[in-house]
């Protein structure tokens, strides 16, 4: 059996810098994805598709998770935990299984964590429940990574001075701005006039194109939950493993599983154990093997992953693996604004499609207030709904006493719906206290397809998150307010969002206390690493997606010098 | 409540209310592992047709000629009706569509069934009170009966579910066969994004 370098199991945001780097640097690297292998001209704008069937995602009946949600307390005031099945709820908590993960599938709105989010503890001390520790690195660690993600995977935007700024390393993006949606004229205005910093949000989409397989953005309007045609958005697939596979030290055997690690009397890893298309079980040997199956999969395959010299699992002896998972807090909102209330120069720019609003605020990433104190806060993003327009259609069917409507009356709410008004959507991104309920475990009843058991995941969350979100909100609905917005909504939840997660295998220095060492190596497993977003012990305010991609390139580096 | 339509609400176990809920609200059809010829084999009415032509409009013609088509077709007239204000069911060959839906390979069984049998308790409920099968009572009878269904839960469910198909039907990508021309896009004024998929990538032959 061939011996590879690297073997890396899972091929999205934390697998494709991995394997980008090292076999560029001359590696054999062998990348095993459990999805299929789309290429480019495999993506349409179809909703069917990306949105209304199981084509990115497993089916759940075949492959499903348990969720373990809040359901009261008892007689004594503890907290009691309701489990189901998401094949029964229907709660989906898988995000794309293909070559690339699920960032064939983001919008690639990208912010970077700030100096602050690495010492979480010491700047805003402890809060009672919460699991915060500050990390063991610092932001100044992370930084050139960053960058190289800036430059290797294609980051548009423009650098604007604001209270929040974090010191970079280079003067500015190496791709200028998308285009932008004319409603961000009044967005500036309004936030200008309330003396608020609208900001353009950097986004890994090219503004210019790369090459001839990555060209720039064609601005069709559907980019989040779908697939680039252009090549423009920087996916794993697009922007990293086309590399990796161009080097021809890469090999990615996608519809490949794996179901296990198998490790030796010195905790070592030896093999990666998977059930390929054809349902045969099949091992890959390597030197080094990387961990990447995004953060509640990647805990479900440690847990069932126990050895010789790892008895509850790889990397459990101090039964953390799963532990402290983070998703992220906040909340979302709307306002529309409605055309007759308005000229029709401003109606027929409102409606155009294409562009990207491109607008975010963090003036409250840092809170300062008289009744709260200063506490840690968050991200705001500014978007316009979701062009998918067979679920919006459907929610119209529907009367205000929960009754079917039909017939000529839904046909002139459809009509209404679609044509009356432009929405502008709010999402607020908060830290996700890491607390003792939530987290991942193997359920001991259900199993996948191939009679595996599938991770079950405990989703309390922490009522300051709560707090902090309401407090951003009741700023966000201001702003929509003073742009003219009607109707205007919104809600803040500890629902945990199942696209944003992270945590589950945080690093650290004490193998008492967290599963990787400060370099993402698991604690007793020498050459085993973990370069998703597990790794992180608190999560910041922003998406994940750039932390994990400038992460993975770290750990690549680290993993080079071990080989 | 009419005892045909209580028999319809008590032949679903609370099970299937819940998974037929979560079908249509959440995710519509979650996909199964039945492949396509061995649950059409329980359905021989279904695929009587000789292959597709390459013309959906002469397609939905000659299908609904037949049942259980014919009936679906007036059903699915009733509840998106040719009324001067947008295409009908018709016009966006949502028939065509939803015979589709039924032969796809990821339609739950369970679901396929569910669609094929509705067309029975109506037509039972309609020869009960009427002595005629449902195409053959007249507009407004037509009409009250549908609202009679929908009071109880399999039935409000039955024409929920006929809903969001017409909906696809109405918004899907033309590759489908139903939307010809985009007429339900542009109807509502809606921008479809690009590339929009040839017929031999449409989803089914992604799975």
């Amino acid at each position: 059996m061939k011996e590879f370098d690297v073997c890396i199991i899972g091929s999205g945001a934390g697998g494709g810098p991995v394997a980008r780097q090292l076999s560029l640097a001359g590696y054999d690297v062998v990348v095993l994805e459990k999805g299929p292998h789309l290429k480019q001209s495999d993506f349409y704008k179809d909703e069917l598709a990306c949105c209304r069937r199981s084509v990115y995602t497993p089916n759940l009946k075949n492959e499903q998770h348990v969720i373990e949600d809040y359901d009261g307390t008892d007689a004594n005031g503890n907290y009691k935990w309701q489990s189901e099945s998401t094949q029964e709820s229907g709660w989906d908590f898988w995000n794309g299984n293909m070559v690339g993960g699920s960032s064939n599938l983001m919008s690639g709105f990208f912010y970077r964590l700030k100096p602050q989010d690495f010492r979480l503890l010491s700047e805003f001390g402890p809060i009672d429940g919460a699991n915060i520790v500050d990390w063991p690195i610092s932001y100044d660690d992370l930084e050139p990574y960053y960058t190289l993600v800036e430059q290797i995977v294609g980051i548009s935007g423009q650098v604007q001075s604001h209270p929040m700024q974090e010191p970079r390393s280079s003067a500015d993006f190496p791709y200028p701005p998308t285009l932008e949606h004319p409603i961000t004229r009044l967005i500036d205005q309004t936030c200008r006039d309330m003396q608020l910093h609208a900001l353009r949000t950097p986004r890994a989409i090219l503004s210019r194109p790369l090459n001839t397989q990555r060209r720039a953005c064609e601005y069709s309007g559907f980019c989040g939950s779908y697939g680039c045609a252009s090549g423009a958005k920087g996916s794993s697939r697009e922007a990293l493993l086309n590399d990796a596979l161009a080097s021809g030290r890469c090999t990615i055997k996608a519809n490949c599983k794996v179901n296990r690690l198998i490790s030796n009397n010195r905790g070592r890893v030896t093999h990666a154990q998977y059930i390929d298309k054809d349902n045969q079980t099949r091992r890959v040997s390597a030197k080094i093997f990387v961990v990447a199956c995004q953060a509640m999969e990647t805990a479900r395959l440690l847990l069932l992953s126990s050895g010789p010299a790892h008895a509850n699992g790889l990397g459990n002896n101090s039964g953390q693996v799963g532990k402290n998972m983070l998703f992220s807090a906040g909340g979302s909102g709307s306002g529309d604004f409605i055309y007759h209330d308005m000229t029709e120069e401003l109606a027929s720019q409102l409606k155009t499609r294409g562009p990207f609003v491109n607008r975010g605020l963090q003036d409250w990433y840092v809170i300062e207030d008289k009744t709260l104190g200063r506490i840690k806060g968050g991200t705001v993003d500014l978007l316009l709904q979701h062009p998918n327009a067979i679920r919006r259609a459907n929610n119209v069917k529907w009367d205000d006493d929960d009754k079917l409507v039909w017939g000529s009356a839904l046909k002139r709410k459809l009509h209404e719906a679609f044509t009356s008004s432009q929405t502008l959507r709010y999402e607020i991104f908060c830290d996700w206290l890491p607390n003792d309920d939530c987290f991942v475990s193997l359920d001991s009843n259900v199993k996948d397809k191939w009679n595996i058991p599938v991770g079950k995941l405990r989703v309390g969350y922490h009522d300051h998150d709560l707090v902090v979100g309401r407090y951003i909100e009741k700023h966000c609905k201001q702003i929509l307010t003073n742009m003219g917005a009607k109707h205007v909504r919104g809600s803040v939840s500890g629902s945990p969002p199942p696209n944003l997660q992270a945590g589950g295998c945080r690093f650290g220095h004490d193998p008492a206390t967290s599963v990787l060492d400060a370099e993402c190596r698991i604690h007793g497993a020498e050459n085993v690493f973990v370069s998703d977003g597990s790794w992180m012990p608190t999560g910041g305010s922003v998406p994940y997606t750039w932390t994990i991609y400038a992460n993975a390139f770290r750990v690549a580096n680290i993993i080079q010098k071990q080989l | 409540m009419h005892k045909l339509l209580r028999q319809w609400d008590n032949s679903l176990s609370a099970k299937q209310h819940a998974a037929l809920d979560l079908s249509l609200e959440r995710r519509s059809f979650l996909a199964n592992t039945l492949k396509a010829a061995a649950t059409l084999s329980l359905l021989p009415g279904l695929i009587q047709l000789s292959a597709c032509s390459k013309d959906p409009e002469l397609d939905q013609q000659s299908l609904i000629q037949q049942e259980p088509w014919k009936t679906f077709a007036t059903v699915q007239q009733i509840l998106f009706p040719d009324d001067g204000n947008g295409p009908s069911a018709m016009d966006i060959h949502a028939a065509l569509y939803l015979k589709f839906v039924l032969e796809a390979p990821d339609t739950e069984a369970a679901d396929r069934e569910f669609i094929l049998n509705g067309i029975n308790w109506l037509n039972d409920l309609s020869q009960q009170t009427h002595q005629k099968p449902f195409i053959l009572v007249n507009v407004t009878q037509q009409d009250a009966l549908l609202k009679q269904i929908s009071q109880s839960r399999a039935g409000e469910r039955w024409l929920s579910t006929l809903l969001l198909y017409i909906f696809e039907a109405l918004l899907s990508d033309p590759a489908y066969g139903a939307n010809p021309d985009g007429i339900g896009w542009r109807w509502l004024e809606h921008q479809p994004g690009f590339p929009s998929p040839p017929k031999n990538k449409i989803y089914t032959r992604l799975l």
